[in-house]
């Protein structure tokens, strides 16, 4: 993979130092979650501080939730304890000011100082100075700030939060209101302009203070030295939800929901305000801005059109690829109906029917007299699977599935969750066989990897539909049509059909494993959700594997693996599925002629420049090299770290 | 000289017409798509069988004197219905015929018979070169019925027991027939696994319908075969592939020398009771040089003293194993 991207970059001419995680990248599915190189920390994985120079590239795999991971990244909730525990750090720190008051008073005035001059919010210098280069600078260092860069004020902090009790005595204002408007017994639902106006109205002050209060509580835990800094995060939270609201607090994107309980539980009180981002493009700006071209991989992004609205940007190349296989490892079936012909479903309205639980459970059973070693299947919630567990339980068909292969199940408590996960590996190993029964958003669909004989068939009971009543996604799903245009049935169907490969990716990781998948709902037979499946999904779907019953999937799923356990012959892949010694050392010389005819061009377009100073008005289409374009304007410098790094990629080809 | 070979194995399966599995006839020819010319694939069906009998290996030197435990599987994954008359009496009847041919193949070879039901395993019969024991032996168990769970750690174990005392010269094999996608094991059958690879014990397996992973593992470890059936035919013909000796391993065993004996066949005036035949009395026999005892069948092993008795004809039928033809 690493080949291919160095191929790729060095086709269009540009530049390129690859980085680190660039090079990590896998096709076509992969697991785990969204890592990628972006300058705001609160996107989950790596926040890449070491991007200094000029990179050009920005690489995301495993893409596919990168409209989830935007959201979340600017989206915070505080729940009733949180208040709590925020007020019990501030009156930690205030004693922590006082003390430091009487014993060490100059860090105190020191970091007043600075905060002046604003020289730097926490007291680190970038390394480089200049005037144009600062800014860019100060945008890679790791940012306190939740916001993006792009909108991180930079003028000084204003006069009323400098002193370190005054900011302190704000903040406890601030969890005051948040405090009195979390006490109602009803929902509220605001945007976010109409809360920030009772907000600023009940602390008596500005939007500017608002701003810099996450930037001036790190500020101030360093000055004070805080050993245990996890110990203040319900405090970094308040103030990370007062600077967004204060940066973002004009506009409509963003929108506060408070709810007092559950409404799954009502009996529980669990009050939660909620400020949510409805717009995933907020978060992607800076990247786009930062960097010239980003390229967005996963194996299941899957209709792309829908990312390009949801994230407003335009693709210029926006391409699925296949997998190049020799023979079809994979085996996906649409089961619709049941032995008896009633249709199976997860809607609902199905779900306390008992003919339909019963076709879900003997579907289960006659796939583990039919498949060796691991099933894992998925249910659309815990709710659901409870309910099915019991009703099966009541059919027997819990003993029925015990008497083939061990069952395991995922719960929602972490530690007993990977107990038995470790167990069903063992199981599997060891030769007996075993079904892992887990949810399809849960930590074991988002992580896991069931490969090899872990994993021989996944079934996904179901559509993994995100709970529709839920207020935060009925808010973005208003603010998608309202201003993205997109249908709430297609987005939640789209996001559901998501969910469901990402399961069935789970267990082929190498083109010489192979498994079954197995879509089992009515509603995976229309098009309009099946066609929202990844292409090397369909591909590998016959017309004929789709809308089959139970005995029919079964005699299929035989079929398959007959087939599959018949040996491999390793020479035949050699051309399609492998590349063989001649294909690389092939490919290699091409890469040596394109290199040097790179440096032909480049010295041509160094004497034309010499020839010829005034800037030529070329036209630039894609297959010009930029290289070229730069030299005949005269860009030397750009051309000369060009070339440097061209020569590091041609190092790199060759070096194993 | 090619259908010659292949005669018994199609006249056993052939019976009425109406019991005969459906043919597909207009899957033996192929079309040319060009040119639109026919062509018949019994010529290639018939090669490639050939050639997975041989398992592909010509001129290699490979084990003489073999002792293989088979270990047929009687678990009620067998008592499925879906190979006729059920899957056990299939595999019963293509395990049958592997017994006889490979002691015609390996005359001097001995075999033992495991069977594995109901969560144990049971020795049919011990290690002898008696082909007709066997095959009785494997009718009485499977007349028994298929029911329970099948240990492929209990048989393992077994067969490790039944092969541990047998000197470094003959190739010590096991030949599971497995046609379950799951083991019950009491213990841990990778260390039993891995006893066998310790002692050089090759295990090759022949499943059913799916690779299970725990049989593909044995044969890796052990540095044996693992070939799955997709039917009947083809299970008769993967076990064929077992007939000839495998190849031998590296440099083998350093040269020995076994002692056997060559009795000459002796017909007497007056019936003897024969000590292998159950005390029965018999006119003709052979006479062991060694303790002179009374032996009903050979190739054997004296029961008195134990010398390996052979027939040159059997010997010069297993020697093409050793030294191959070029």
């Amino acid at each position: 993979m690493a080949w291919m991207i160095s191929r790729l970059l060095e086709s269009s001419g540009v530049g390129v130092r690859t980085t680190p995680l660039a090079t990590r990248c896998r096709l076509p599915t992969s697991s785990s979650t969204t890592t990628s190189i972006c300058s705001t920390p609160r996107l989950r994985g790596s926040s890449r501080a070491t991007l200094l120079g000029n990179v050009w590239w920005c690489l995301t795999r495993c893409a596919h939730n990168i409209d989830n991971v935007c959201i979340d990244a600017l989206s915070v909730a505080i729940r009733g304890d949180t208040l709590t525990r925020s007020l019990r750090n501030l009156a930690t720190l205030n004693a922590r000011v006082g003390s430091i008051k009487t014993t060490n008073a100059d860090r105190l005035a020191d970091e007043y100082a600075r905060l002046v001059q604003g020289i730097s919010i926490q007291g680190i210098l970038p390394a480089a100075q200049d005037d144009a280069g600062r800014r860019r600078a100060t945008a890679d260092i790791i940012q306190a700030s939740p916001v993006i860069p792009a909108d991180a004020i930079e003028e000084t902090v204003p006069g009323n939060i400098r002193k370190a009790e005054h900011f302190l005595r704000f903040l406890r204002r601030v969890i005051d209101h948040l405090a009195k408007r979390m006490k109602r017994p009803d929902v509220l639902q605001e945007s976010a302009p109409k809360f920030v106006h009772a907000l600023l109205v009940d602390v008596q002050s500005d939007a500017k203070p608002l701003r810099f209060c996450s930037e001036r509580l790190k500020s101030l835990l360093t000055t004070l030295e805080v050993a245990d800094a996890a110990a203040f995060a319900p405090l970094q939270l308040v103030a990370d939800m007062a600077t967004l609201l204060g940066t973002y607090g004009k506009g409509q994107s963003f929108a506060l929901i408070f709810e007092p309980f559950d409404e799954r539980l009502p009996s529980i009180p669990d009050p939660v305000l909620q400020l949510c981002c409805l717009d995933a493009s907020l978060a992607m700006k800076p990247v786009f801005d930062r960097f010239q071209s980003v390229v967005l991989t996963s194996g299941t992004i899957s209709p792309r059109d829908m990312y390009a609205k949801v994230l407003s940007f335009t693709p210029v190349v926006s391409r699925s690829y296949s997998m190049s296989l020799q023979r079809n490892c994979i085996c996906p079936l649409i089961v619709s109906r049941g032995p008896d012909q009633v249709a199976i479903s997860s809607k609902f309205d199905c779900r306390g029917d008992k003919a339909v639980v019963r076709n879900y459970g003997m579907l289960l059973v006659q796939l583990a007299e039919a498949v060796p070693d691991g099933i894992v299947a998925f249910f659309t919630s815990y709710t659901y699977m409870e309910s099915i567990l019991a009703m099966w339980d009541d059919m027997a068909i819990i003993s029925l599935l015990l008497e083939r292969k061990l069952v395991f199940i995922e719960t929602p408590d972490t530690i007993e969750s990977s107990l038995a996960l470790d167990n069903y590996r063992r199981s599997c190993d060891a030769g007996r066989g075993a079904i892992f029964l887990c949810v399809a958003r849960g930590k074991v669909a988002e992580g896991i990897d069931f490969d090899r004989h872990y994993g021989r068939a996944v079934v996904m009971l179901g559509v993994p539909f995100q709970y529709t009543e839920s207020r935060v996604l009925r808010a973005r799903l208003e603010y998608m049509r309202d201003n993205c245009g997109i249908r709430e049935g297609d987005f939640l169907s789209f996001d559901a059909l998501r969910q469901a490969s990402q399961c069935l990716g789970r267990v082929v990781r190498s083109k010489a494993d192979y498994g079954i998948m197995v879509l089992a709902d009515k509603r995976y037979v229309r098009a309009d959700k099946r066609n929202k499946l990844p292409q090397w999904i369909l591909e590998l779907m016959p017309e004929a594997n789709v809308d089959l019953d139970t005995d029919a999937a079964v005699s299929v799923s035989k079929a398959f693996l007959r087939a599959m356990a018949q040996p491999l012959d390793e020479s035949a892949q050699l051309g399609t599925a492998l590349l063989s010694e001649a294909d690389v050392r092939r490919l290699a010389e091409k890469d040596k002629v394109r290199t040097t005819e790179l440096a032909a061009q480049k010295e041509h377009a160094k004497a034309a420049a010499a020839t010829a100073p005034e800037p030529v008005a070329m036209q630039m289409d894609e297959d010009d090299d930029l290289v070229d374009y730069l030299g005949a304007v005269g860009a030397t410098d750009f051309e000369d770290e060009a070339m440097q790094v061209l020569e590091e990629t041609e190092a790199q080809l060759r070096a194993p | 000289m090619n259908d010659d070979d292949d005669a018994p194995v199609e006249a056993a399966s052939r019976g009425y017409a109406w019991e005969a599995r459906f043919e597909r006839s207009w899957e033996q020819i192929q079309e040319d798509p060009r040119t639109g010319r026919l062509k018949s694939l019994a010529a290639v069906t018939q090669r490639a069988r050939k050639r997975r009998r041989d398992d592909g290996v010509r001129g290699v030197r490979r084990g003489m004197i073999r002792y293989a435990v088979l270990v047929v599987d009687l678990s009620a994954a067998m008592a499925a219905t879906d190979w006729s008359p059920s899957r056990g009496e299939a595999v019963a009847s293509a395990a049958d015929t592997f017994i006889r041919a490979f002691f015609d193949e390996n005359p001097i070879s001995q075999l033992a018979l495991v069977a594995l039901r109901d969560g144990v395993a049971e020795l049919l019969s011990t290690l002898n070169s008696s082909p007709r024991s066997h095959c009785d032996a494997l009718a009485t168990a499977v007349a028994g019925g298929c029911y329970g769970d099948a240990s492929l750690e209990n048989g393992v174990r077994l067969a490790a027991a039944v092969l541990a005392p047998i000197p470094a010269y003959g190739t010590r094999e096991v030949l599971v027939l497995f046609g379950g996608l799951a083991t019950c094991d009491p213990g841990d059958v990778r260390a039993a696994m891995d006893g066998l690879a310790a002692d050089g014990m090759r295990a090759s397996v022949v499943g059913i319908d799916a690779e299970v992973y725990i049989l593909s593992l044995l044969s890796k470890r052990t540095g044996g075969m693992y070939a799955v059936a997709t039917g009947e035919a083809h299970f008769g013909e993967l076990l064929a592939g077992h007939v000839t000796p495998p190849p031998t391993v590296g440099d083998g065993v350093p040269p020995t020398l076994i002692r056997m004996g060559f009795p000459l066949l002796r017909a007497l005036p007056a019936p003897r009771p024969c000590f292998d035949d159950n005390l029965a009395a018999r006119r003709v026999g052979y006479v062991c040089p060694r303790c002179e005892a009374w032996i009903a069948h050979v190739p054997a092993e004296c029961v008195l003293c134990g010398l390996t008795l052979v027939s040159s004809p059997h010997l010069a039928r297993s020697y093409h194993h050793l030294f191959p033809r070029r």
